[in-house]
């Protein structure tokens, strides 16, 4: 296993070397950024300094130098945390994104966490009660969760929060906690928003995990060795969790690796209409602005996101599947 | 009947080269920079291929040996298990793909206080597998339903308990 573990890290490395090497070359393949529209005004505007500070903001950022050095100079800063100037707020990128980057591993945390419980309990309900009322009901919320755009769902409840409850589900603190240090009431009042963006954010990935939950354990719980188990007597829940069930969970093992990603990047246009204090709405910003190092920096947290569980998953798949070898070809 | 094996060695040395690349990857940047939460976690890799690479150095040193009265371990972390002392066996197969291919086996043999780990990078990894079946078997020693089909795919045949027994 350390072998596949060391085998696994050193391959991480030139990932995400080349992913951020791709990133950071996409996002400068526009003509103009930040940079270059501030220059602009600059110089529309005139001045006796006009140039002189033209001159001070291509240094600053490094406009005359080309792409590549541009990335080398990000990517080595990335190893002592500095991850450059952001353009758009003229403050360096660690800072910007610092408490973001907490608010939103809470976040997406809790969302997935919320996922695997709903999924697990509605999913093992509608297997195990097929073609019953319970498994309709499930499958159709199943539906209606994959077909409503997040975006679409955070809206609704806005306006049903404002409208019939008096409140505002917007933001992931009441406003008088925003830029105040961290306290137990900034946290009890950041658990309570939280509730509306994980439910929101949660739904679509709930409803996929329900359906595939349900169809692996039915496949499951129809094999030979579950109608030998119970012509034997066993009782129904030891015969559910002792083989079905770990085999139908596999997916939810497997699901680690892409759910992160999906969840982080599902989140962006819910964090905009609910105006949502984490990375989505500040990415979407960069982007639209060619903030080359916020984006990038974005991007690359992505990135190892997805690498870091994907790796887990893999992991906890080797070890928790019991598996059989089918042929031959064990690895020398 | 006397079995001895090593781990391959180019399998050793791809390992050493991997440790050595991990080491470098992780610890070079240290030298340059100041200590902040990127170097903490790039020092925590480090140590991950360091040990490693300590590992890959211990079987680099270890021979295994069978014999009529047991299996030995020869090298540092080594020890050796009576036949007549097994008590538990494991062949576990791990896959990380979905077609199962691609993956290593990991032998675990208990007895006497004393636990061997093994796996299919061994030069020889069936004989030796054929081996402890055959004293597993001798001695009624249930495995579980994974191990016996694991050993199975070795073409090595491993009876449930009552028919060992029978």
């Amino acid at each position: 296993m350390l072998r596949y573990v060391a085998k696994r890290l050193l391959i991480m490395v030139p990932t995400l070397v080349i992913i951020s090497l791709l990133v950071f070359f996409i996002i400068t393949l526009p003509p103009g950024n930040c940079v270059t529209a501030q220059i602009d005004e600059i110089l529309s505007s005139g001045g006796p300094n006009a140039i002189e500070k033209v001159r001070q903001l291509e240094q600053l950022y490094d406009l005359d130098k080309s792409w590549w050095e541009r990335y080398a100079i990000w990517a080595s800063g990335a190893l002592t945390w500095d991850f450059g100037l952001s353009c758009q707020d003229n403050q360096p990128v660690s800072q910007l994104i610092g408490e973001r980057i907490a608010l939103t591993m809470v976040m997406e945390i809790s969302t997935i966490i919320f996922i695997w419980v709903v999924s697990f309990i509605i999913g093992v309900y509608a297997a195990t009660h097929q073609y019953r009322p319970g498994d309709y009901i499930a499958s159709f919320i199943g539906f209606v969760g994959l077909a409503t755009p997040n975006f679409l769902l955070a809206l609704v409840l806005l306006y049903v929060g404002k409208r019939y409850f008096g409140v505002s589900v917007g933001g992931l603190m009441d406003p008088q906690y925003i830029d105040q240090p961290w306290s137990w009431e900034k946290i009890h009042s950041i658990l309570q928003h939280l509730i509306i963006p994980v439910v929101v954010i949660g739904t679509a990935g709930t409803a996929g995990m329900i359906r595939r939950l349900r169809a692996n354990l039915l496949d499951e719980l129809q094999k030979q060795y579950v109608t030998t188990g119970r012509a034997k007597g066993l009782p129904p829940l030891k015969l559910l969790v002792k083989y079905p069930l770990r085999h139908a969970l596999n997916p939810f093992v497997a699901d680690i690796g892409h759910i992160l990603p999906e969840v982080i990047s599902g989140s962006v246009i819910v964090s905009v209409v609910l105006s949502l204090p984490t990375t989505g709405p500040m990415l979407l910003s960069a982007l639209k602005t060619q903030d080359t190092n916020l984006a990038a920096t974005f991007l690359l947290f992505v990135a190892v996101l997805t690498v870091i569980g994907t790796l887990i998953s893999d992991l906890l798949l080797a070890a928790l599947d019991p598996r059989i070898r089918l042929q031959g070809g064990t690895e020398k | 009947m006397n079995v001895t094996l090593r781990y391959a060695r180019p399998a050793l040395y791809a390992d050493y080269a991997r440790a050595g690349a991990g080491v470098a990857v992780c610890v070079l940047p240290l030298l340059f920079v100041t200590t902040n939460a990127v170097t903490v976690a790039l020092a925590a890799l480090g140590i991950l291929f360091l040990l490693f690479g300590v590992r890959t150095a211990a079987r680099h040193a270890t021979e295994i040996v069978a014999d009529d009265a047991g299996i030995v371990a020869r090298g540092p972390f080594g020890g050796r298990i009576a036949w007549d002392e097994l008590s538990r066996l494991k062949l576990a197969y791990y896959a990380t793909r979905r077609d199962r291919k691609g993956g290593w086996m990991h032998m675990t043999l208990s007895g006497g206080g004393r636990t061997l780990r093994l796996d299919s990078s061994l030069d020889g990894f069936n004989d030796i597998a054929r081996v402890a079946a055959r004293a597993g078997i001798a001695r009624n020693i249930d495995v579980s339903d994974a191990t016996r089909a694991n050993f199975a795919a070795l073409d090595i045949a491993y009876p449930a308990a009552e028919r060992a027994a029978a």
